[in-house]
């Protein structure tokens, strides 16, 4: 609690003064105040006159000086809510302006979506779902059992949860369907990382509905010929410089490919056997 | 909140200085318990009384004499004087000895017992209050403590108690006989000099506030005595009767509530002290807090007041 002589206010009494101020919505006042405050940077980095610099600046509209100030200094979590506030009030008002109209829920959403918390006003929590972590718990544990619930059993979750039916429905649909997607981008991340694969196969879960997800499998795969690519292996292991090391039994075994067309895996692992032994001991 | 107006006039604060100073007391006659309608009340100023407006306690510990540099003897004599005093003066003229063991937390509390019958008869001295006490055997004459006729009795106390106060509150002169009334003036005019005018510059922030908003007193002294100090120590003009609370029994963050969901919270509280109990309690409200620790303290808040920033 610095004294500064020629100002008279100790940094505990500026703060004090800053609160009073902004409870009682005296923003004007407030703004004289801190224009009078003394160049001190103590002073300037306590919280409550920050949050106070925060709350003037909103008030006259200047935004770029709100979200720097939100953005610079980490705020205790008591000033979290009412900061947060404010940070989303400046973005809706200028998504508002862009617009020129109003925003409703879901362009609220999109400038939350593009404009996340800051982590200096926000500890990284999840922000409120709509139904009670309860619920979701109980949900959650059901679908882990079963993912398909009969109505009756709907019934009897929508009474455990306090939700209704239809909410119970769609809570399960949309749990499906995001797992759903959930794995088939998981899948396709993984293709893509083994075999380099073109994107023609793709199917992006916002994509068609149901049918395409529910028929899967078979679309995923892709429509290559195996006893082509096996052949295409050899091919490429033989041209390989390295390759001369190998025994002519590799190339014996080549020939008898074309009488073995319609089993493509016994064909690779025949073929691939010998050589890839052969490789390992080339390698030690 | 919306954007500001480049001149700043349409402020709320700007409309308050238009209003006639003597509005907030004027209000402050409305008893605990209805809601206050004064749309122009943006501030209440809860005090802390020892320590903050006045020197008392510290004096009787050494505390004070020791943290400025003051006489402890001579700090501790005029202490005990004073609490002399305090103490004659709430036996005598404020039922202390019928109260000590109920005292309650505000002076209309047991309102709802009263009968409202009038009093300027009524002799309080032999209306078997308080006696050999409770379920009396036979002969007693006693009232039976706790029941509806000691409770109509306990009313009738704070009613004459108000009474008192608002008689006397200008001038507690009044009520002490000539050569304590003397004593008195000259113990105020010492614990003046040594305390600094300590007092006197805490009025000068009490009378700036009543002229604009409101003053409230929570002490943890019982609120009898607490009454007696108020009346001696002059700021029976400062704090209307219904504005003290006592502490006591149920604590300053008990205190804060009641005063909250008596004034609302469209108000603005400002909690003062010189630390501790109001301070946590303050805290648990998210009033601001204005420490008082030193004279600058109390002259820092009487600048802040006058420029306006609180």
């Amino acid at each position: 609690m610095s004294m500064l002589p020629s100002f008279g206010f100790t940094q505990e009494q500026v703060a004090c003064v800053c609160e009073v101020l902004q409870q009682g919505g005296n923003l004007e006042r407030l703004g004289r105040f801190l224009w009078s405050l003394p160049a001190c940077d103590h002073l300037h980095k306590n919280e409550s006159v920050l949050k106070a610099k925060a709350v003037v600046a909103f008030h006259r509209g200047n935004f770029r000086e709100l979200y720097k100030i939100l953005e610079s200094h980490q705020f205790s979590p008591h000033n979290h809510p009412k900061l947060q506030q404010l940070w989303l009030k400046a973005h809706y008002v200028e998504a508002e302006k862009l617009r020129g109209r109003p925003l409703g829920a879901v362009g609220k959403y999109r400038v939350r979506r593009k404009f996340p918390l800051p982590r200096t006003i926000w500890d990284g929590e999840e922000t409120s779902y709509c139904f009670k972590e309860k619920s979701r718990g109980v949900l959650r544990e059901w679908y882990t059992h079963n993912p398909y619930p009969s109505p009756r059993e709907k019934r009897e979750l929508a009474e455990a949860t306090g939700l209704t039916t239809t909410q119970v429905s769609n809570w399960f649909k949309n749990r499906r369907q995001r797992d759903r997607a959930a794995e088939a981008k998981e899948r396709e991340n993984s293709e893509n990382n083994n075999t380099g694969a073109n994107k023609q196969n793709q199917l992006s879960p916002l994509d068609g509905g149901k049918s395409l997800m529910s028929s899967s499998e078979d679309e995923f795969s892709p429509p290559q010929s195996p006893d082509q690519n096996s052949v295409l292996l050899l091919q490429g292991n033989m041209s390989h410089p390295g390759a001369s090391a190998y025994s002519m039994t590799g190339l014996g075994a080549a020939q008898s490919v074309h009488g073995m067309q319609g089993h493509p895996h016994q064909l690779q692992d025949s073929l691939l056997g010998p050589l890839t032994s052969s490789l390992v001991d080339l390698g030690s | 909140a919306g954007m500001a107006l480049p001149t700043g006039e349409s402020d709320q604060d700007e409309t308050n200085r238009k209003n006639p100073p003597g509005k907030a007391k004027g209000k402050a006659k409305k008893s605990d318990g209805s809601q206050s309608t004064d749309n122009d009340l943006e501030r209440i100023f809860l005090w802390d009384l020892d320590e903050t407006i006045i020197i008392f306690h510290s004096l009787l510990t050494g505390s004070f004499a020791q943290k400025f540099g003051k006489d402890p003897a001579t700090v501790l004599n005029l202490g005990l004087q004073m609490e002399e005093l305090i103490f004659e003066l709430a036996d005598t003229h404020l039922f202390f000895n019928d109260l000590e063991e109920c005292d309650q937390v505000h002076v209309d509390d047991v309102a709802s017992d009263d009968n409202g019958q009038d009093l300027s008869n009524y002799s309080f001295s032999s209306d078997g209050f308080s006696g050999p006490s409770a379920g009396g055997g036979p002969g007693s004459t006693s009232t039976v403590q706790g029941g509806v006729e000691w409770m109509r009795k306990l009313a009738f106390r704070y009613r004459r108690l108000k009474e008192i106060y608002n008689g006397f509150k200008g001038n507690v002169g009044g009520l002490l006989s000539p050569m304590k009334r003397d004593l008195l003036l000259r113990l105020r005019s010492e614990i003046e000099t040594i305390t600094d005018a300590w007092l006197s510059t805490a009025l000068k922030s009490l009378l700036l506030i009543q002229g604009r908003c409101m003053n409230v007193l929570v002490t943890t002294t019982q609120l009898v005595p607490a009454l007696a100090k108020v009346l001696l120590y002059g700021l029976g003009d400062v704090f209307p009767v219904e504005n003290i609370y006592s502490a006591t029994k149920i604590g300053k963050e008990s205190c804060f509530e009641r005063i909250i969901s008596r004034f609302g919270n469209k108000v603005t509280y400002v909690v003062i002290g010189d630390g501790r109990d109001e301070e946590f309690a303050a805290k648990q409200h998210n009033m601001p807090f204005w420490r008082i620790s030193s004279h600058g303290d109390l002259i820092s808040l009487h600048q802040a007041l006058e420029l306006d920033f609180l």
